[in-house]
């Protein structure tokens, strides 16, 4: 998937312009790892993400001639690298025996509801996990997550609507309870 | 409050338990092992590289190891435009044209018969990476491990909902087994509904597929088999199971919490037969002399597909494809006696190469153009 938006000057960057990439990863870098929690659901998982990004744009910085466009580097960088993780670990035993609450929950307190839905979208498959995060955190639209995860924008559809559903059946809905 | 917001208002109230980043440091120490091992690899690699333009840039090798990795891609993340350093079409179109696949597929759409017939897929099956014929219509599977179920018409009849799915056809192909939420249903692929039985299991089950007539189930840590009567039994050594062989006996998964290694277990002795670290399994022949495997190096970035021999795991032929890309799980397929398809991307642009166990490589279809990481081929659901 090539970066869009983003035009890289030659190649071999090594990490030069040190000061400018300090300053951006020192505005950026929260929310980078806010992201990348949000991802994968662990602060392990999310420190290594969030690192393995930064690492990267570290060694293209000098390439990267159009620094308007970083953040949006970086995010797809960030989307990249947390693709080939779940992909790399998607045959692991622990990755399958995660937790998706399958029953409805009973009513809940306030905390109680944040927990199931957050328990909810941790359960989701890797991929509609990510579609899930960038669309209801990262705000971004259905074609930007479509192009980001290299699938179609009806997949990034049909992937929000289950989920959705999935989760109306899982969570009471709070509009009804107060 | 929809669901939708109470989505965003959690997200944004769990982004708060982010953990801390690295320091600029940290960054640099990092950066720096990896300049040096791309060097290293880059080195190792130059052979490799050269291969690229002469249509061996497959190279087969009979031995057990792979040999020395070729250099990873350039990150497709840093490329502009897919002649900035990724390999072009080239690499692929190098490959010979070899005989149209001798299974059923589907490309952009379309289904291609054995027999050379074509059929469409319902329109509304998209993202497609299996599927199979099934009581007159269809049973697709997306690359998600979305299933839905149509008809003759090409209307959906049902569909899953959650979780990850998973289609499975019996070695005679008279049955299809597949997964909905927590149950495992099987029916006469032919047939139009009758006798389907459902079989409940756990809502984190994963099927694997047939063993004869039995159906291959993961779950829990455990790998179990379970008879038409729903009777179950434990295949002992397995925590987690990739493939089923058509002779009814082997199963191909992993053991003690090593995911990214092969243990080929005998169903019907409980025997271990071998264990091989660092490969993933596939699928086996038609004939279960085989078993098609995979090896991720240097993260993932770039692939080592391989024959296997079933009952020792030796590795029987390898492909190493520098510059060319198959995903880390990917579709594959075995036509008759040794030989294995394999969707593969160069840059932009995709083709099924076939390996087979003699250590021939050619390409059987054209080059064609695909931006997405999805193939733009997946094959019919086979034993």
């Amino acid at each position: 998937m090539a970066a869009q938006g983003v035009q890289m000057r030659s190649r071999g960057g090594t990490g030069a312009d040190d000061d400018g990439f300090a300053e951006w990863m020192s505005a950026r870098q929260a929310g980078l790892a806010r992201t990348a929690y949000l991802l994968t659901g662990s602060q392990h998982a999310a420190e290594e993400l969030v690192q393995a990004t930064l690492t990267k744009l570290y060694l293209a910085w000098a390439r990267i001639a159009e620094r308007q466009h970083v953040d949006a580097y970086a995010r797809r960088v960030l989307v990249n690298e947390h693709r080939s993780a779940w992909r790399r670990a998607q045959r692991r035993p622990e990755i399958l025996s995660g937790a998706v609450p399958e029953s409805a929950l009973a009513p809940a307190e306030y905390d109680g509801e944040r927990e199931a839905v957050w328990r909810f979208v941790q359960g989701l498959p890797p991929r509609q996990r990510a579609v899930i995060v960038l669309r209801y955190y990262e705000d971004l639209s259905e074609a930007e997550i479509a192009d980001l995860l290299g699938i179609s924008t009806g997949t990034v559809k049909s992937q929000a609507s289950r989920a959705l559903a999935a989760l109306r059946e899982r969570v009471p809905a709070r509009e009804e309870e107060r | 409050m929809n669901h939708e917001d109470l989505l965003r208002e959690t997200l944004r109230a769990k982004a708060d338990d982010a953990p801390h980043g690295p320091s600029l440091d940290d960054i640099r120490r990092r950066a720096t092992r990896r300049t040096v091992r791309r060097r290293v690899l880059v080195g190792l690699a130059a052979a490799a590289v050269v291969a690229i333009a002469v249509p061996t840039a497959l190279l087969l090798r009979p031995s057990d190891e792979p040999g020395p990795a070729p250099s990873p891609s350039p990150s497709p993340s840093l490329t502009t435009s897919p002649s900035s350093g990724v390999p072009t079409p080239t690499g692929l179109e190098a490959i010979p044209r070899g005989a149209d696949p001798r299974v059923t597929y589907l490309q952009d759409g379309v289904v291609h018969g054995l027999d050379g017939s074509t059929s469409r897929l319902p329109a509304a099956a998209t993202d497609v990476v299996a599927f199979t014929p099934y009581h007159g219509g269809w049973i697709v599977l997306d690359s998600v491990g979305g299933l839905t179920q149509y008809d003759n018409t090409g209307t959906e009849v049902r569909r899953s909902h959650d979780g990850e799915s998973a289609l499975a056809v019996s070695p005679d192909l008279m049955r299809t087994a597949f997964q909905l939420g927590g149950k495992i249903l099987v029916g006469i692929s032919s047939g139009m509904g009758e006798g389907e039985t459902t079989h409940a299991v756990d809502p984190h089950a994963r099927l694997v597929g047939f063993l004869g007539d039995r159906v291959v189930y993961a779950a829990g840590g455990t790998v179990r088999v379970v008879d038409d009567v729903g009777k179950e039994t434990v295949v002992p050594g397995l925590s987690q199971a990739w493939a089923t062989s058509s002779d009814g006996d082997l199963v191909a998964g992993s053991g003690g919490g090593q995911g990214d290694s092969i243990r080929v277990v005998s169903a019907s002795t409980g025997q271990v037969l071998w264990n091989k670290a660092g490969w993933f399994a596939a699928a086996f022949s038609p004939d279960g002399r085989y078993l098609a495997a995979y090896r991720t190096a240097t993260g993932g970035e770039f692939e080592t597909v391989a024959i296997l021999d079933a009952h020792t795991g030796a590795v029987v032929a390898t492909s190493k494809t520098p510059g060319l890309q198959s995903l880390p799980s990917p579709p594959t397929a075995w036509e008759a006696g040794d030989r294995l398809l394999i969707p593969y991307r160069g840059g932009s642009s995709w083709a099924l190469l076939r390996l087979s166990a003699g250590g021939a490589v050619d390409r059987a279809t054209g080059v064609v153009p695909g931006t997405s990481e999805t193939a733009p081929f997946a094959f019919a659901r086979q034993p």
